[in-house]
């Protein structure tokens, strides 16, 4: 989007314009200069066009995509057990509903992502943080777990169930393990990668090891932190759908394993889209920590365009 | 009231993979004293400073800073401002501080940054980061002061300016300053000392005894003398001659 850009970097540049000349002023402790700031109205785009086009535009291509789903069901183009259309998939999801198995699912399997992802994020993070600040930590952890992170952690569905049975375990733990290491990479990796310069800053500012660490090198690391949470998260969904498709008694995942087993496609679609849009509350979750902890970031500060 | 260390240098070098960058720098500083920096890109000034800071390791040799009944704080701004971009302009100059808030935000104040307190640095133009850097420095009230080119990215009436401030803060409360520039007009109208660094090591040590506020007239000879030394063309025996 040319355009925009073009705008963003007209404003910006009328911010920093505000005219800061400073002029010397004597008074009674010492010489104080004074700012004159003119400040000037900044530049605004039309609002309401702008607004308009950011919250339709991105739908465009969804409504679609149903609309199209619906014609090709309702003209009896395809047959309602190989694709059955959105009504029905609506009365399913329903029906699901008031017997109060659907909210029980999607419980079930949101307290699994919520845990095993808090597990491995959590693991990976302090992990990454210990390799990235300290060399004998790096020399101690660092080969193994990039050996670890070679194995498909899917291959270890059969061995998790043989072990665990299809309990909790099994599925949290490989949650856990889808997490840890998009969240370890980029944490041991983003800090150290944070300018030398900065540190020394700390260090020339008296400020102890531990204040370095969390008021300087984690700050720095952050954004790239957060990528690796947001990818972490992306692969946890992945290993729930897998790991309750192939082991459960509940969930979304049981849900799907039950309806192939009844020929039910339209609850397997049901399920699919609750994966995604699941998924895409994630994302948006994160977006919002992103837009919180990176406002000072300028790709990240409100209103750019991410 | 706030006073100055006094700075001693010994035997100080300094090399980057076998190349010498500081050789053998001796260097007494008396508390209080005002000390301008020339030289010619590269000769390791950024280092000497770096090294009194404590962020930089001599190779051999040592520098320190002693004199104030406690451990003496030395503040140094560096080069290039390296401000905190998570940090908005007050949490900038609060760095290291424990309970400064009012005094930063009179440092602010007078450096011409109120109102900006809350800004992130990404929105500041060079001039106004560079300013911020300064209040931070400033903000410590330390005995020993470095300077490394504070005023580079400013406008010249931004900087003459700033020169009022920074002597009216030292008035009131005089402390050891080490100032590098590579602008001779700003060594002389500032300083009680002018240092000329060379890669052989100190090529020049001359005292500006002329009493403040100085006029550029004033300082002409030794300005030639000064510019004579950096061009390399070197004026050395006539100047002592006629001193
Ligand atoms: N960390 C480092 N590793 C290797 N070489 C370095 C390092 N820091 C400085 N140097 C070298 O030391 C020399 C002196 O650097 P320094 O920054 O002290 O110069 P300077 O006198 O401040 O120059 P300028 O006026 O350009 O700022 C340069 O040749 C530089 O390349
Ligand atoms: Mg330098």
């Amino acid at each position: 989007m040319t355009i925009d850009v073009v705008l963003r970097e007209d404003v910006s540049r009328r911010t920093q314009g505000e005219s800061d000349s400073v002029s010397p002023r004597l008074d009674g402790q010492g010489f104080n200069l004074v700012q004159h700031s003119s400040r000037t109205p900044a530049n605004r785009r039309s609002v309401p066009g702008v607004l308009y086009g950011r919250t339709v535009l991105p739908w465009v291509l969804p409504a679609m995509a149903v609309l199209l789903w619906y014609s090709v069901t309702v003209s009896g183009y395809v047959s309602p057990n190989i694709l059955p259309s959105p009504l029905t998939v609506l009365t399913t999801a329903q029906a699901l509903w008031s017997a109060g198995t659907l909210q029980r699912d999607i419980l079930v399997s949101l307290g699994r992502i919520a845990f095993g992802f808090a597990l491995g994020a959590s693991t990976g993070f302090v992990l990454g943080i210990a390799v990235g600040i300290s060399s004998v930590a790096r020399l101690v952890f660092d080969r193994s777990v990039q050996m670890i992170r070679t194995i498909p952690h899917l291959a270890l569905v059969p061995l998790m169930i043989l072990w665990f049975g299809i309990g909790e375990q099994p599925k949290v733990l490989l949650v856990a393990l889808g997490a840890l290491f998009p969240v370890y990479i980029n944490t041991a990796s983003g800090i150290r990668n944070v300018d030398p310069k900065l540190i020394e800053v700390g260090r020339a500012y008296g400020l102890s090891q531990r204040e370095i660490i969390t008021q300087i090198v984690l700050p720095a690391a952050l954004q790239p932190i957060l990528v690796g949470v947001r990818y972490a998260l992306g692969v946890a969904w992945l290993t729930l759908v897998v790991a309750e498709t192939i082991a459960s008694r509940e969930g979304i995942g049981y849900l799907v394993q039950n309806a192939r087993e009844l020929l039910r496609t339209d609850i397997i679609i049901l399920a699919i889209i609750l994966y995604s849009i699941a998924g895409w509350l994630a994302d948006w979750l994160i977006r919002i920590l992103e837009s919180r902890l990176l406002r000072w970031h300028p790709n990240y500060a409100p209103g750019a365009n991410k | 009231m706030i006073s100055g260390a006094d700075i001693s240098i010994r035997g100080l070098s300094r090399s980057y993979e076998g190349r010498k960058v500081l050789q053998d720098i001796n260097l007494d500083i008396p508390a209080g004293q005002f000390v301008s920096i020339l030289g010619t890109s590269g000769v390791g000034k950024s280092t000497l400073l770096k090294i009194l800071a404590g962020v930089e390791t001599p190779t051999c040799g040592d520098a320190w800073a002693s004199g104030t009944k406690t451990k003496p704080t030395v503040r140094i701004m560096f080069q290039e401002d390296r401000l905190l971009a998570w940090r908005t302009v007050l949490g900038n100059v609060t760095l290291g501080l424990r309970h400064g808030e009012p005094n930063a935000m009179r440092m602010l104040d007078a450096v011409g940054l109120a109102g900006r307190e809350h800004a992130f640095p990404v929105v500041l133009s060079g001039g106004q980061r560079q300013r911020v850097a300064l209040a931070r420095a400033l903000v410590h009230e330390p005995n020993v002061l470095l300077l490394d080119e504070p005023f580079g990215a400013l406008d010249a009436i931004t900087r003459s300016s700033m020169h009022i401030l920074l002597q009216g803060l030292l008035d009131h409360a005089p402390r050891t300053v080490l100032l590098v520039t590579h602008d001779v007009d700003e060594a002389l109208i500032l300083s009680d000392r002018v240092l000329v660094l060379t890669a052989s090591g100190i090529a020049a040590d001359i005292t500006v005894d002329v009493a403040r506020p100085r006029h550029h007239s004033q300082l002409a000879e030794k300005k030639d003398y000064l510019l004579g030394l950096l061009s390399g063309t070197g004026t050395t025996a006539q100047f002592a001659q006629s001193h």
